[in-house]
């Protein structure tokens, strides 16, 4: 037989690779509940996948994770068309760079959904060192040795946090997940422990939590699973972890 | 072939090549309770590897071949390595009957227990060429291996199958 072309297929193999071709229609909920879990590994996930809208449209909504002071500019934003948008930031913008001589005002008139919008982007601008002229000195300025043991106190509290020290709580975060698709879910629960002690605030947290309530059901253990769901639950009543380990806990 | 339309996005990958990811993977040998599971690494490697996507090729190989490492790093563990059952288990109702549906199942689960008797690379050009219907060149650029080793291997996983069933047809007799 010549290597180079496959053989014809045997009729019975051909029947029974017939009937497999075809794929299922899966339920939407195995999607979203996947979409979930894959959620807790890649937070930059938050889109839903398999609502009846094609995800790659802008449905007009508002993700969930937006902090609730920039909600309502991007609920405005979003009603304006592309290029009255553009005009906005581009209005905000030398807005922002022309406050510092008091010219914002005029910028500000208009109407509420401009505000608003212009106030969502003048975030930085605001945190911007104030003018001397505007703001006088007041208070006597501090030793310098003191002052500088103050400021460096003060960058160091204001630091970002390392990334390898955020690396190593992805490790282990991921660590936990790799032992519990392996099946043993208690190992999952130390690491989780583990994490708890070494990242109480870290932020990674949600997902740790979230785990947690993964792998005590897989232990048997339903009321303390119950309970940590009914505690997720006021952490995070927005999490999109939440419907997947609700039906997760109420699994008979 | 069914490719996914451009722009490439995670999303919509994973919306429409969902069924074919479980699907592959329980033809690789992995179980029903797992599925979710590697479904799930395979996508998170999917989604860091996005980028080396080539939109020119089909996707269904590029996924295949996720499917495979990862299918291949799961049953290492000889806890993973059950027999796989015949159905995903969170299929939507369809209008087949509940005869048909059961005839259907049966026909998978005969296929899927002969598949198991296979080794995971043959099994994997037999997926993919006679079930998926990728070329034989595809196979070969897609796991970078010489054209003709995809023939041999295609040829001796064939042979393998067809005795795996004939076992069955004889142990059930």
């Amino acid at each position: 037989m010549n290597a180079s072309t496959p053989e014809p297929l045997d009729p019975e193999l051909e029947a029974l690779f017939s009937a497999e071709r075809p794929l299922p229609s899966l339920k939407a909920e195995v999607g979203d509940r996947l979409w979930s879990s894959l959620a807790l590994h890649r937070p930059d996930l938050a889109t839903p996948p398999l609502s009846d809208a094609a995800p790659t449209e802008p449905t007009g909504a508002v993700p969930d994770r937006l902090p609730p002071a920039i909600a309502p500019a991007a609920t405005a934003a979003l009603k304006l068309s592309r290029g009255q948008l553009g005009a906005l930031i581009g209005a905000a913008t030398l807005g922002g760079a022309l406050a510092g001589g008091g010219i914002d005002r005029a910028w500000r008139e208009p109407e509420v959904v401009i505000r608003e919008v212009v106030r969502y982007v003048e975030v930085p601008v605001a945190a911007a060192p104030p003018p001397a002229a505007v703001t006088p000195q007041t208070t006597p300025p501090a030793p310098p040795t003191k002052g500088r043991r103050a400021l460096r106190k003060r960058a160091a509290r204001a630091a970002p946090i390392p990334q390898a020290w955020r690396e190593r709580e992805r490790s282990l975060i991921d660590a936990a997940q790799s032992s519990f698709r392996a099946g043993d879910a208690k190992k999952t629960l130390e690491l989780l422990a583990l994490h708890r002690r070494i990242h109480p605030k870290g932020q990674l947290k949600e997902e740790r939590d979230a785990l947690r309530i993964r792998a005590l059901v897989r232990l048997g253990q339903g009321p303390e699973a119950q309970r940590a769901l009914t505690g997720f639950q006021n952490r995070y009543p927005d999490s999109l972890f939440l419907e997947a380990l609700r039906r997760e806990v109420d699994r008979p | 072939m069914d490719t996914v339309a451009q722009p490439l996005d995670f999303a919509q990958i994973f919306r429409a090549e969902l069924p074919y990811v479980l699907r592959s993977l329980q033809r690789l040998g992995v179980s029903t309770r797992d599925l979710e599971d590697v479904a799930q690494d395979v996508f998170i490697h999917v989604h860091r590897r996005i980028d080396e996507y080539d939109p020119a090729r089909p996707i269904r190989p590029w996924l295949f071949a996720f499917c495979f490492r990862t299918a291949q790093n799961h049953l290492r563990l000889a806890r993973h390595r059950e027999r796989p059952d015949a159905e995903i288990g969170h299929t939507a109702p369809d209008a087949r009957t509940p005869f048909e549906a059961a005839a259907e199942q049966q026909t998978r689960a005969r296929l899927l227990s002969a598949l198991n008797e296979l080794s995971l690379e043959r099994k994997s050009v037999l997926i993919l060429h006679d079930i998926d219907g990728v070329s034989a060149p595809d196979i070969a650029r897609q796991f970078q291996m010489p054209v003709n080793t995809v023939y041999s291997r295609l040829r001796l996983a064939r042979r393998d199958l067809k005795a795996a069933l004939t076992t069955q047809e004889e142990s059930a007799a």
